[in-house]
């Protein structure tokens, strides 16, 4: 079970240059899981653009209905991988929410990611399949 | 909230709802277009209607969100400086 992060939530844009590659992926990919962690970053790259909390909330329904319809199931974040998180910011340069996001992508079954992010290559501990 | 009227749907089987024609002359809703459904509490649910595209939807929200290092960087940077502050309204 391939795992998507906020790359691929922000390519179910319509105008997105990767949208029509996202949904390509829930073809190829029958069984993908979502990073809890993504919803959180999206939720505050939304928030640093001034969005409104009822705009923030209808686009995060949105993405979980999109992805719920399409049987994406979701990697729910615990403590534990946000000790990882913090973990993982001790040995590697890296933004807060990509860490949280790995921590949270090691807990899928097959530990692939569905990313063009390099950054998430720094512990190896997760697959990158490129979204195209 | 507006509850100048109210109108009663009953479930039927496979959870088919039918939009009551009150509601569907009140707001000019079409088939195709979306219902969102925000849970609000065990038995109340906020729907919003949004056009069939709802692709479209997303980049209306969306689309000035870029995802580069600067603007995680900034989001981060905006998570730790507002995450203990009340939003007002």
């Amino acid at each position: 079970m391939p795992v998507i992060e906020s790359e691929f939530l922000l390519a179910l844009r319509a105008t997105d240059p990767k949208h029509k590659a996202a949904l390509d992926a829930f073809r190829r990919f029958p069984d993908i899981e979502v990073c809890s962690a993504a919803f959180l970053e999206i939720a505050w790259l939304l928030r640093s653009k001034g969005k409104r909390p009822g705009e923030i909330s209808l686009a995060l329904s949105l993405l979980r209905g999109e992805l719920e319809t399409q049987g994406v199931e979701e990697i729910p974040l615990t403590a534990s991988q946000i000790a990882r998180a913090h973990d993982i910011l001790t040995r590697h340069a890296m933004t807060f929410f990509d860490a949280l996001i790995l921590a949270n992508a090691e807990e899928s079954s097959d530990k692939r990611m569905i990313s063009n992010d390099a950054s998430f290559d720094a512990t190896h501990t997760v697959q990158r399949v490129m979204l195209k | 909230m507006c509850a100048q009227f109210m109108s009663i749907s009953r479930i039927r089987p496979r959870y088919v709802v039918t939009l009551p024609r009150s509601v569907r002359k009140r707001r000019k809703v079409k088939v195709g277009d979306n219902l969102v459904w925000l849970p609000l509490s065990e038995n109340e649910f906020l729907t919003v209607v949004l056009p069939s595209d709802r692709y479209k939807v997303l980049d209306d929200i969306m689309g000035d969100v870029q995802l580069t290092p600067e603007a995680k960087l900034a989001a981060e940077e905006s998570y730790f400086a507002k995450a203990d502050k009340k939003v007002t309204h």
